[in-house]
């Protein structure tokens, strides 16, 4: 056996280097992006992990609320209950800081310098973690920092740093330095640390606190302790374990992690198709090698274990390749998809600690085994099945046979792809069934591919016939003519492209549809003419809550529209616990008199009566997304109880709408409603309209003018909210375009590996055209014709079959996880520019296969086989 | 033997004994007991200067400081005003000691015009950024401790005097969590029981800080009772060192209950 693989696997694979080369390396890429987007996944949720474990310190359980807080006096509520040692409140904020070189969202922590020592632990290099309390304590500017940040940022001691506080930019002194061990390791040191009074001061949170942590005195059960504490502080208020912090964080980020594995489940699907076309190719070469082994003896099982043993080794050598490539691929996007999800969630996100593991090395490498025997094996079992006689003799019994198998590849491509509506429309109950949908909706793909193509290619045939003069045509007709002659052949080379075209089709639908759906709603929905708000990116929330009083200011700018005493109207974007999830709660003042009801995108009832229930009601009531209709099963004339930091309180659904605020769902209630019970004066931002006639760009300079620049406060555009949305959305999808590269990268190595193939295979045919008076010109076009006719085909083929794939997931698997509707975009320019790249690719590939090919002598083509 | 003769000898023995045990010196418990006592004044008022320095320039801080003894005749209440610089103008910190050990430190922050308690497990920490840690602040008591009479020699800084070289190790861990330190060796004087040097040790037993007191003074001559005027404390891990001076120390003078309560810690 051994010698068989030596005469045959390893002799074929000395001469022919180029495709078993070419095919690993594909190997290798796939399973470099699946490894790579394993490690930063991975890197994430230890980021969270330790961020969590460095802040919650010595602490087993901690007291949350809101995001409004939990009361300050609840402290001698918790410390009263029998089994707490010691307890330390947090004051928690984010805060932008804009350095020489970036911005960097970062966590403020107001924590009790005096008590938190017993939770937390901080360190100096000399070991105080304050030159002078008393002065640092006595001082509301007072800060500390990492020393990293220091260090980043040419920073030190007495340096003065500017913050967005409630009351605008506020300047503080760093008073301390933290080594990074402790609590200074949370959120990668992007962390300021201040004395918890300064912060409540400072954030507007007087008289509140973020949560309590609780370190619970030895010997005592933590689960009873938080019973009983739970029972000492009822509702709203509730005890959570620190895993349960970080459980939330990573369920935080796992719509955005779902994706990236997506992404890298379809690189591994490349790699397969590229080695099931490498063997299958390789099989489709050698028959009559087979044939005269089958006839010396050789046996089936052989027959299949030579093929089999060539997968494996590109398997396994891809493997290696790809544990090293994965490794420098999660090094190069790790800032980017760290960028990417700061940028969606607001809140510091580092995924630096890449650790490969010997353990997830030889996951990678047995992927690649396995996707590369298991490609294998189809192709390989056909070799085996080979009959010794037809195969030396060159006869193939099995070609009537092709085409009934075609018609049966055809129909299980249509079964395949139908059965993304239907694994979608059962995955609610079988969450399994998502994945599994989509790899026989993107296998179908494949499949239904070369049919795809057939039909193309006989469309253009057709046109070239009807339209063109013979002899111009000639070399167009011809490549038709080749491609439509050997569709299995055809198919085999497009596989690869098509996935790599459909991955990338499918990446611009998703981000189309998400910019269309949420562009869309903003300009449907936002009917103000300005919004102030503290410095930062409103779109996604990443700005300091500012205090309502600021209002009074901003009414008195000339040209705004004052009218029943109130010109700035603001609004309160803040999530609360609701069920197990996190809802986000929009709390408004009524609009101006002059906005349409259309402020509302109402899916069920009316915006009218939006309108009139959230505030013209007899009781408070609140109007909520189609996503929280979705997630949690209520929606119009039902009622809703929330936690409120009053008491629960139940409020009755007017109605539902369109709301993109959260994927767990959006309630709107009156910001009235909100104040009395929430007892919170600080709104996220103001919507201010300006008087008729006024210029809404100079009403801005007007109000920026009144606040100050020195306040931190932004006056932006309607028209600029519409461009945050725009960026947000271009930095959450920004990683996905070195994914797309890759995919073309390989796409390319897939088609011009299966060309190849195919013309040195069609060596005799091409030389015989050679012999009756093809220059070699014309065989450069004749084959570079074909690989762009193949490019342009394929890519027309990933962009409707991508089309197909990107509406299901989209409809069905995203709108089930995010809760969103999202209207299907396929963005027209993004097809043509997958088409142009498939021809780009067909063309590349074409001048490679065609400046080789055209080489071989006439006499050396016509010996071929 | 007469009777008469027998008692005269008895009678001359336990004189005998009395003058021997009179020369022996006193147990290592007996002499930190007394050292305990040598300084507990009824009550004590004084304004007061701590320097801070070593790593850059000196901070100084200037303070009026009030200590009363408790109805148990053991532990004290501590209320510490701050004068100067201006930053940290009407701050107070009251110190209440307890039987458990379970000290109260409380602060009074007029920047915000709020009271904040110091939790008892960072009481090991250094005291408002000076070298001393809460615990020195406070009464040592001597039976929180094991004492050990390591030797008799010298004193220090005054070799006129002798002192009683102690080594005490805390008596529990509670103790030893609550100052930080694991042992001390302390040099008190023969003629007072005040301590005129110390030396503690942290955990790993490497020698963290040296104390010397100086300007022992009698502060109450009808209770016989005694105070350092200066005390330095160095931190020789870290080369820093604090310097703590009272002036005008008054004591006796009836300082009332209410002086210590948080009210009158809020009142600037």
């Amino acid at each position: 056996m051994l010698s068989l693989l030596r005469i045959v696997a390893v002799r074929r694979m000395r001469l022919h280097p180029l495709r078993p080369l070419l095919t690993t390396l594909g190997v290798a890429l796939g399973v470099a992006l699946f490894l790579a987007i394993a490690l930063i996944n991975r890197a994430t949720v230890d980021f969270f992990r330790e961020t969590v474990a460095s802040v919650s310190g010595k602490a087993s359980l901690s007291v949350v609320g809101d995001d409004t807080g939990v009361p300050e006096g609840l402290v001698e509520v918790i410390r009263a209950v029998p089994g707490v040692k010691s307890t330390a409140p947090l004051v928690e904020a984010h805060a932008i800081f804009k350095g020489a070189s970036r911005e960097t969202t970062m966590v403020v922590f107001g924590v009790d310098l005096l008590a938190d020592t017993a939770v937390r632990s901080y360190r100096t290099s000399d070991e105080r973690v304050l030159d002078d309390p008393l002065v640092f304590l006595n001082q509301a500017d007072s800060i500390i920092l990492t020393q990293q940040f220091a260090t980043e940022n040419h920073l030190g001691i007495d340096s003065r740093v500017d913050l967005m506080t409630a009351f605008g930019n506020r300047r503080f002194t760093v008073r301390g330095l933290l080594t990074p061990s402790g609590a200074a390791r949370a959120f990668g040191g992007d962390l300021v640390l201040m004395d918890i009074d300064g912060a409540r001061v400072m954030f507007g949170k007087e008289g509140k606190t973020d949560r309590y942590d609780i370190v619970v005195k030895p010997g005592s059960d933590p689960q009873g302790v938080a019973r009983a504490v739970e029972a000492a502080i009822g509702p709203p208020f509730r005890v959570e374990r620190p895993e349960s912090q970080s459980v939330a964080l990573e369920r935080m980020v796992v719509g955005y992690q779902t994706v990236l594995s997506f992404l890298s489940y379809i690189a591994l699907l490349v790699a397969f198709f590229l080695v099931f076309n490498a063997v299958a190719m390789s099989v489709a070469e050698r028959r009559a090698e087979i044939g005269v082994l089958r006839a010396l003896g050789a046996s089936r099982p052989q027959v299949l274990i030579v093929f089999g043993a060539e997968a494996l080794g590109m398997g396994l050598t891809g493997g290696v390749l790809g544990v090293g490539l994965g490794r420098v691929a999660a090094s190069m996007l790790a800032t980017a998809v760290s960028a990417s999800m700061r940028a969606q969630y607001g809140t510091p996100i580092e995924a630096r600690s890449l650790t490969l593991t010997p353990a997830s090395a030889a996951l990678a490498i047995a992927v690649a085994t396995i996707v590369s025997v298991v490609a294998a094996l189809w192709p390989a079992l056909g070799a085996a099945g080979v009959p010794p006689v037809e195969a030396v003799s060159g006869r193939d019994s099995t070609l009537d046979r092709r085409a009934t198998r075609r018609r049966a590849t055809n129909l299980i491509a249509i079964v395949l792809l139908a059965c993304l509506p239907l694994a979608d429309s059962m995955a609610a109950e079988l969450p399994r069934l998502d994945r599994a949908g989509i790899f026989a909706a993107v296998i179908g793909c494949v499949l239904a591919a070369p049919w795809i193509v057939g039909v193309l290619l006989a469309g253009v045939d057709a046109l070239v016939r009807t339209g063109r003069p013979l002899e111009r045509a000639g070399i167009v007709r011809l490549a038709c003519d080749n491609l439509r002659r050997e569709p299995a052949r055809t198919g085999r080379q497009l596989m690869t492209l098509v996935v790599g075209l459909l991955l990338v089709t499918v990446m611009a639908t998703i981000h189309g549809s998400f910019e269309t759906s949420m562009v869309g709603w903003l300009d449907r929905t936002l009917d103000a003419d300005l919004l102030v708000s503290s410095s930062g990116r409103l779109m996604s929330l990443q700005v300091q809550p500012v205090h309502e009083d600021l209002a009074r200011e901003i009414d008195e700018a000339p040209g705004v529209w004052v009218a029943n005493g109130r010109g700035a109207h603001g609004f309160r974007c803040l999530t609360i616990p609701y069920e197990g999830k996190m809802v986000m709660i929009k709390a408004w003042d009524e609009p101006h008199p002059a906005t349409s009801s259309a402020v509302f995108e109402v899916t069920r009832g009316t915006p009218q009566e939006a309108v009139r229930g959230l505030f013209h009601g007899a009781e408070p009531s609140v109007v909520v997304s189609d996503s929280f209709a979705k997630h949690f099963g209520k929606g119009m004339g039902d009622t809703v109880e929330l936690a409120t930091p009053s008491g629960p309180h139940r409020f009755p659904i007017v109605a539902e709408i369109v709301d993109y605020g959260s994927n767990e769902g959006v309630i709107y209630l009156s910001r009235d409603a909100y104040k009395s019970l929430w007892k919170d004066p600080l709104v996220t931002a103001f919507a201010v309209r300006v008087s008729r006639g006024a210029d809404p760009l100079v009403v801005k300079k007007a109000i920026e003018a009144r606040l100050g620049a020195d306040r931190g406060v932004i006056v932006v555009l309607s028209s600029e909210m519409r461009r945050q949305l725009t960026e947000v959305l271009d930095e959450t999808f920004a990683y996905t375009h070195a994914i797309e590269l890759a995919a073309l990268v390989v796409g390319l190595l897939g088609l011009f590996t299966a060309a190849l193939a195919s013309s040195l295979k069609r060596g005799r045919e091409l030389g015989m055209l050679r012999a009756i008076g093809m220059s070699a010109a014309q065989l450069r076009r004749l084959l570079l014709v074909e690989t762009m006719l193949l490019g342009v085909t394929g890519g027309v083929a990933a962009v409707t079959l991508g089309a197909y794939i990107s509406r299901c997931f989209l409809v069905g698997s995203l709108t089930r996880v995010l809760g969103w509707i999202i209207v299907v975009k396929i963005p027209w320019s993004s097809a043509l520019v997958t088409v142009a790249a498939g021809l780009a690719i067909g063309a590349v590939a074409g001048l490679l296969v065609a400046g080789r090919v055209s080489r071989v002598p006439i006499r050396e083509a016509l010996g071929h086989e | 033997m007469s009777d008469g003769r027998r008692a005269l000898w008895v009678a001359g023995l336990l004189i005998a004994v009395a003058r021997t045990a009179s020369s022996a010196p006193p147990s290592a418990a007996d002499i930190m007991v007394r050292n305990e006592e040598a300084n507990r004044v009824q009550d004590i008022t004084s304004e007061a200067t701590l320097t801070t320095g070593g790593d850059g320039a000196s901070k100084v801080k200037t303070f009026t400081w009030w200590r009363k003894l408790g109805a148990d005749g053991l532990h004290f209440r501590t209320l510490t005003r701050f004068h100067t610089p201006a930053e940290v103008r009407g701050e107070g910190i009251l110190f209440e000691e307890h039987p458990d050990n379970e000290n109260d430190v409380f602060l009074y922050l007029p920047m915000f015009k709020k009271i904040r308690r110091v939790e008892g497990q960072s009481q090991s920490s250094p005291f408002m950024g000076t070298v001393f840690n809460y615990s020195d602040i406070a009464q040592h008591h001597a039976s929180d401790y094991r004492h050990a009479l390591q030797r008799t020699e010298a004193c220090p800084a005054d070799p006129q005097v002798q002192c009683y070289v102690i080594e005490s190790t805390p008596g529990s861990d509670t103790v030893k969590e609550r100052t930080g330190y694991s042992r001390s060796v302390q040099w008190i004087r023969a003629d007072n029981y005040m301590v005129a040097r110390g030396e503690f040790y942290d955990d790993q037993g490497r020698l963290w800080k040296r104390l010397s007191a100086s300007s022992i003074a009698l502060v109450d001559p009808a209770a016989h009772k005694w105070w350092a005027q200066e005390v330095r404390i160095d931190d020789l891990l870290t080369s820093r060192f604090t310097v703590l001076q009272f002036a005008q120390v008054r004591t006796s003078t009836g300082i009332a209950d209410a002086t210590f309560s948080q009210q009158n810690l809020a009142r600037e």
